[in-house]
């Protein structure tokens, strides 16, 4: 099954045969890039995500587990901008400190995602003997039903992950790994369409020629021609896995509730849609900008990457 | 063509099978117990007279055989006796698949449900792609335009923000400030053709979860159709086409659109399995006694054989999706062959 | 042409995801109406608490009942949770049931069994029933204690896996005549109302399920599904999680009365108890909604909109906190301790008989503050686990229900307990940290119950280290968890206990030495806390002895929960029963905690 994909992002790692004037690809990326203007706008707003939950925790000070009994349910006001929960913790500090969970858990399990499908993917790609079982193994697990999966799978191993890393890392671990292991196919597909297509290329069949080993035409040769489209699943990457975490912890099963992330926050403010919506809301829509945000990116890096926009 | 179909379908039996030995293998691993919900009253050996009657205590081959024969060698033929109303050796005795808690043959509960998940999901697929596929065609046709902005914009918010909180919104709005729909699905609707209020009670208690799923499928397929038609539009076909003088709408639509559609088709059916999982989601959001819920219900309750048999389910629906895009993939496109 | 055939593809492949339609499901329907004209049965004489409404039984129509977590069944025996007990309930009956108060009432019976009417036998091993004349289950058939009998077998037969322990005493049950039976116990009973008194075991009919004994049960899945009984209603249709329909019984006995008022309940399951309290009372779409363990600050909005009442009722649910009492010093029945799994190697060295820990613990609670976060109007705050009625003791009111951080600061200190290396957490005199493992299921009422504890413990130099456990796991009664309530390899441990009847006795064996859970036993005693004392061993025993009227009964039951409670037992809030009913709905009464809340639902009407 070669998608229409597979075969424009087997053309993506060819130099460009027109260019008069030597830019180097990076150049020539970035400049096709700035013309997207929401993959621009996508990049600004991740970059400001990205900082307000690194050191907006120690900017804003407030401290997101006190409990305030007196203060439950506050509207927001000049102490609590964006309210107090049921249990009177201020809603701000809890957004904050819950986004770089979700944020650390989405790269986390798009560099694992990653890791696997771009090394299956060169593999099975480069060596014929294995494709056929790697491509199997890949059928495979893409007709397997993630959700319920997860969930089992969840349900299953939090606990005595949690006892032998800690409650926080064991689930984090858990979810991270469980993400990753399960969303590797696209990547190993595309990449393994690249590389079929790269290995017939007259720089390869030349290092071949030459007696160039097998790891370094891989690492030197097969590698950066296939960073195009291991870059877009990256970015999309991140958003799926953004997108599942607060999925299982929104039917319970990812974080526990002693633990924000975005999605549990999301969970636990569901309930208090009437009273408080901000609860429910803030968190919701810090989701849906970062994914947001990421999918803009991951769209104007497919455009600037393809070579037969670039030219244009 | 024909032969096709049948080695695509004898090749999907091998990956079925692993499938169920993965799947048995995570659940028998499970520490889960059924008699969990009965009141801390109950004392322990009643616990396990319950566990032992249910067949707990078997080791995991003999229960994965036990399984593997029910699955494929009882309930088909079961099958097999109640369509043509035969009866094929002992049909009376003969062993089913029983869920633990409602002690009823677990195929049966699932066929009850099944065609509420088909028929939420088949609506909002077909509303997704009658939104998608113009949205990503002139969107790509006009790239950069206003109307691909916004196009792209709006679908970029429909495939960002999740289902469950497009879901909740949905609710709070419609159903408890407005007052507009309901906020449960009355499951036992039979719907009659003949008469509209029956008809329109069944548009209006689906009109959100069928919304709010075809708004993300929506999305989705609408971004694969656009990068798809931009794809094509810069093929060098199209400039032939051009140059020949054709008209710009026969251009796009026969040339452009029919060769876009090709990856898209295929992309759908990848979609495949992200789409029951938004099923599974919203189901619980809205209340629909599909198979998603029935899912989260039963792991609640630790209902191994129902989990297992239903997770099945989804796999055999996946691989038949996958089936069926490869086959439509192959009518579309005549460079296939297939032998 | 070709166009043509994409779009006709397309649409292919959407009518294939659409093929059917919604509810062309085939769900197990049972018809169930033998004698159609057969309501000339005159009433008995204590089967209604409503007054009868004057009209015809069924005119009522329909009755939407929202039960979030939908029946899988509809047989008591083989239930798995109270979701498939109450749907039983509207078809199946008892000899007796409880009333709100948890009182006996009389319900298949013609009266109640007492020792002076020769009900019960002296020795208290024996008690006789007597049915109420001409009864006739929903097909027409005359009941006759051979049902009674029957039902016994049925659920003693190991095979068949009962879900119900109110049959572990019995040694037979035998029919004397047509209309009597009687019940022998292996030993004297004191509370003899357990077999066939409330609704987990009722009284099916030999007719239907004489084929379904032992691992048949499983297969039964008609009968299991449709019971054929003799309450107000029978099943038409159950479709497992999700929804059950009823008819009117034409053969009810209350039917001459114009009871039951509604001709059909439908039960419908899913969702979460939020959005069934938002059905009923704010949008009012449904009648009734089931176990709302909704947080008060959303149900106190919800009834705002006038659509419902929320009934809350109080049994002996009590969520406590539980001290592991462990004998340190290597007593043999302390198997566990060997066991290196056990984070804190097994060793709980404060607790153990330990009045003044247990005691400053409790002092510095704020229970008032907990109910109200948790549970509002709901709950009400406890200072006894068996709240029932004048058997609930009040020896620990005068204190425990008042926060008092600088008793129980002095109490410590008193005694020894100080911070002596200056850390903020006190020592005990032997100079152990007073720094506890604390655990209990996840659920956000629970978390924020461990949160406020943590503080106010804090006050008192004591440190507790929270943790929480999936449910599933916590109440797993395989063990096969470290973490399950059986166990108990913490120090402290959270959780709601809650009794099935009103009946002390039982109840009150959760507490003696050889009831205590060890790897040697499986995990199989009910004493989780490992409380065990002669004298409380002792006095139980002359508990068990006590008829029902005995004046020293109720002095004892005081007396066996002081002793639990100075050492091993903190209650914090007992919680109700918390149903929603909408204001259409009549005739409901009080809420049922000890039985069916549909225990009366042959009186419930709608007005207009």
């Amino acid at each position: 099954m070669a998608t229409i994909q597979e075969r424009v992002e087997e053309q993506a790692g060819r130099e460009p045969v027109d260019g008069e004037k030597h830019r180097s690809l990076r150049q020539d990326v970035w400049r096709q890039f700035k013309k997207h203007k929401g993959a621009l706008v996508g990049l600004v707003l991740l970059g400001l995500i990205v900082f307000a939950t690194i050191f907006g925790p120690i900017i804003y000070g407030v401290d997101p587990y006190e409990i305030d009994t007196s203060a439950t349910n506050a509207p927001p006001s000049v102490d609590h901008p964006l309210g107090t929960d049921n249990l009177g913790r201020d809603v701000l500090a809890r957004t904050l400190i819950g986004g770089r969970i979700s944020l650390a858990v989405g790269f986390a399990a798009m560099l694992f995602g990653l890791f696997l499908g771009t090394g299956i993917g060169i593999v099975s790609g480069f060596f014929r003997k294995l494709d056929g079982p790697l491509m199997r193994i890949t059928d495979l697990f893409l007709a397997l039903p993630i959700l319920p999966l997860l969930l089992v799978i969840i349900m299953l191993f939090r606990d005595s992950l949690a006892r032998a890393f800690g409650e926080e890392l064991g689930i984090f671990l858990l979810v991270v790994f469980i993400i990753g292991v399960t969303s590797w196919m696209q990547t190993a597909r595309v990449v393994r369409g690249d590389v079929l297509g790269l290995k017939e290329e007259e720089f390869v069949l030349a290092a071949n020629s030459i007696g160039t080993r097998k790891r370094k035409i891989i690492t030197r040769h097969i590698l950066p021609n296939t960073l195009s489209p291991v870059m877009v699943s990256a970015a999309l990457g991140v958003a799926v896995a953004i997108i599942t975490e607060s999925a299982l912890s929104f039917l319970g099963l990812g974080f526990p509730a002693s633990f924000p992330t975005w999605g549990r926050l999301l969970f636990d403010g569901n309930d208090y849609l009437q009273l408080s919506p901000l609860r429910a809301i803030v968190p919701g829509v810090m989701i849906s900008l970062t994914v947001m945000s990421v999918n803009y990116i991951g769209d104007g890096l497919r455009d600037a990457l393809d070579p037969k926009l670039r030219s244009k | 063509m024909g032969r096709y179909i049948v080695r695509r379908t004898l090749f999907a039996i091998p990956t079925l099978i692993v499938i169920s030995l993965i799947i048995f293998a995570i659940l028998d691993l499970a520490p889960g117990d059924p008699t969990s919900q009965l009141p801390l009253t109950i004392p322990q050996e009643i616990r396990e007279q319950i566990r032992e009657s249910l067949g707990l205590n078997d080791p995991f081959m003999v229960k994965w055989v036990k399984w593997m024969q029910l699955m494929f060698i009882n309930e088909p033929l079961n099958i097999i006796d109640s369509i043509f109303n035969t009866c094929i050796g002992d049909c009376e005795s003969r062993a089913r698949i029983i869920s633990w808690s409602s002690r009823a043959p677990a195929l049966d509960i699932i066929w009850q449900r099944l065609p509420q998940t088909l028929w939420v999901l088949g609506v909002a697929f077909v509303f997704g792609i009658l939104i998608a596929i113009p949205v990503g065609v002139v969107s790509a046709y006009k790239q950069y335009s206003a109307f691909d902005n916004v196009g792209t914009f709006v679908t970029m918010v429909g495939y960002s923000v999740p289902v469950f909180f497009t879901g909740i919104v949905a609710i709070l709005v419609f159903s408890v400030w407005l007052g507009w729909f309901p906020s449960f699905y009355t499951t036992t609707h039979v719907v009659d053709w003949t008469s509209w209020d029956s008809v329109w009670f069944q548009i209006e208690q689906m009109i959100m979860p069928v919304t709010v799923l075809s708004l993300f499928n929506a999305a989705a397929l609408s971004r694969f159709t656009r990068a798809s038609m931009l794809d094509n539009l810069n093929e060098d076909y199209v400039r032939t086409a051009r140059s020949k003088g054709l008209r710009e709408n026969r251009v796009v639509f026969t040339h452009v659109m029919r060769n876009s559609m090709i990856p898209v088709v295929t992309l759908i059916a990848l979609q495949v399995p992200g789409i029951f999982a938004g099923a599974i989601i919203t189901e619980q959001i809205f209340r629909i006694n599909g198979l998603g819920q029935l899912l989260i219900i039963s792991i609640g309750q630790s209902d191994v054989p129902m989990v297992q048999t239903l997770t099945f389910m989804f796999a055999v629906l996946i691989v038949f999706f996958n089936l069926v895009a490869d086959v439509t993939y192959g009518v579309l496109d005549p460079r296939i062959r297939y032998d | 042409m070709k166009r043509t055939r994409l779009l006709a593809l397309l649409a292919v492949l959407a009518m294939v995801v659409a093929a059917c339609s919604p509810s062309d499901g085939e769900g197990t329907s049972t018809t169930g109406d033998g004698g159609t004209d057969g309501s000339t049965t005159t009433a008995g004489p204590t089967d209604t608490t409503a007054p009868p409404t004057g009209g015809n039984a069924g005119e009522g129509g329909n009755l939407l009942l929202l039960q979030w977590q939908a029946p899988s069944q509809a047989n008591p025996y083989l239930s798995t949770g109270t979701k498939d007990l109450l749907a039983g309930s509207l078809v199946l009956e008892p000899l007796a049931e409880f009333d709100p108060e948890g009182q006996v009432v009389p319900a298949l019976a013609a009266e109640l069994p007492t020792v002076e009417n020769g009900g019960i036998s002296e020795d208290q091993t024996q008690i006789t029933w007597t049915l109420q004349e001409d009864l006739l289950w929903s097909d027409g058939t005359p009941v006759t204690s051979d049902d009674v009998v029957f039902s016994w077998e049925y659920c003693s037969n190991e095979a068949t896996g009962c879900a119900t322990s109110a049959y572990a005493n019995v040694e037979t049950v035998e029919a004397v005549d047509d209309l009597t039976v009687t019940v022998t116990f292996t030993g004297p009973q004191p509370f003899p109302f357990v077999p066939f008194v409330g609704y987990t075991s009722p009284i099916i009919q030999r007719a239907q399920f004489a084929d379904c004994v032992g691992e048949a049960a499983n297969s039964c899945t008609d009968q299991n599904f449709a019971p054929i009984g003799t309450g107000p209603f029978m099943v038409t249709e159950l479709r497992p999680e999700d929804t059950v329909l009823y008819e009117m019984n034409p053969n009810y006995r209350g039917a001459a009365n114009g009871q039951p008022f509604f001709g059909s309940v439908e039960i419908k399951g899913g969702g979460d108890a939020e959005a069934a309290a938002r059905s009923v009372l704010e949008i009012g779409e449904a009648d009734y909604a089931w176990n709302l363990q909704v947080a008060p600050e959303i149900l106190e909005p919800m009834e705002a909109a006038g659509n419902g009442t929320v009934y809350v009722n109080f049994a002996s649910s009590v969520e406590a906190i539980r001290l592991n009492q462990t004998d340190p010093n290597g007593d043999p029945r302390a198997e566990y301790q060997g066991e290196a799994t056990a984070p804190t190697g097994g060793q709980h060295p404060v607790f153990y008989q330990n009045e003044v820990v247990a005691r400053a613990l409790s002092m510095a609670i704020n229970r008032e503050e907990l109910t109200a976060v948790g549970y509002g109007s709901t709950g009400e705050p406890t200072c006894t686990f068996w709240p029932v009625g004048e058997e609930a003791t009040t020896t620990f009111n005068d204190w425990c229900l008042t926060q008092d951080i600088e008793g129980a600061n002095a109490l410590l200190e008193e005694n020894g307990y100080v911070d002596s290396d200056g850390d903020g957490i006190r020592e005990t005199p032997d100079g152990v940290p007073m720094s506890f493992t604390y655990v209990t299921s996840t659920n956000a009422v629970r978390q924020s119950f461990q949160d406020l504890i943590a503080v106010y413990w804090e006050q008192i130099g004591v440190e507790a280290s929270m943790s929480n456990v999936d449910a599933g796991l916590f109440f797993d009664g395989t063990c096969a968890s470290d973490d399950c309530i059986w166990k108990f390899f913490r120090d402290i441990q959270m959780y709601t206990n809650s009794s099935v009847g009103p009946d002390a006795v039982s109840y009150f064996l959760g507490f003696l030495c050889d009831q205590i859970p060890t790897s040697g036993n499986s995990y199989g005693g009910e004493n989780l806390d490992r409380y065990c004392t002669e004298e409380y061993d002792s006095l139980y025993a002359e508990l068990t002895g006590m008829t029902l009227d005995d004046p020293n009964r109720i002095p004892t039951i005081h007396q066996l929960q002081d002793l639990v409670l100075t050492h091993a037992v903190i209650p914090l809030v007992n919680r109700g029963t918390v149903s929603a009913f909408a204001n259409t709905i009549q005739g409901v009464g009080e809420l049922n905690p000890w039985d069916s809340e549909y225990w009366n639902i042959e009186g419930w009407t709608r007005s207009s």
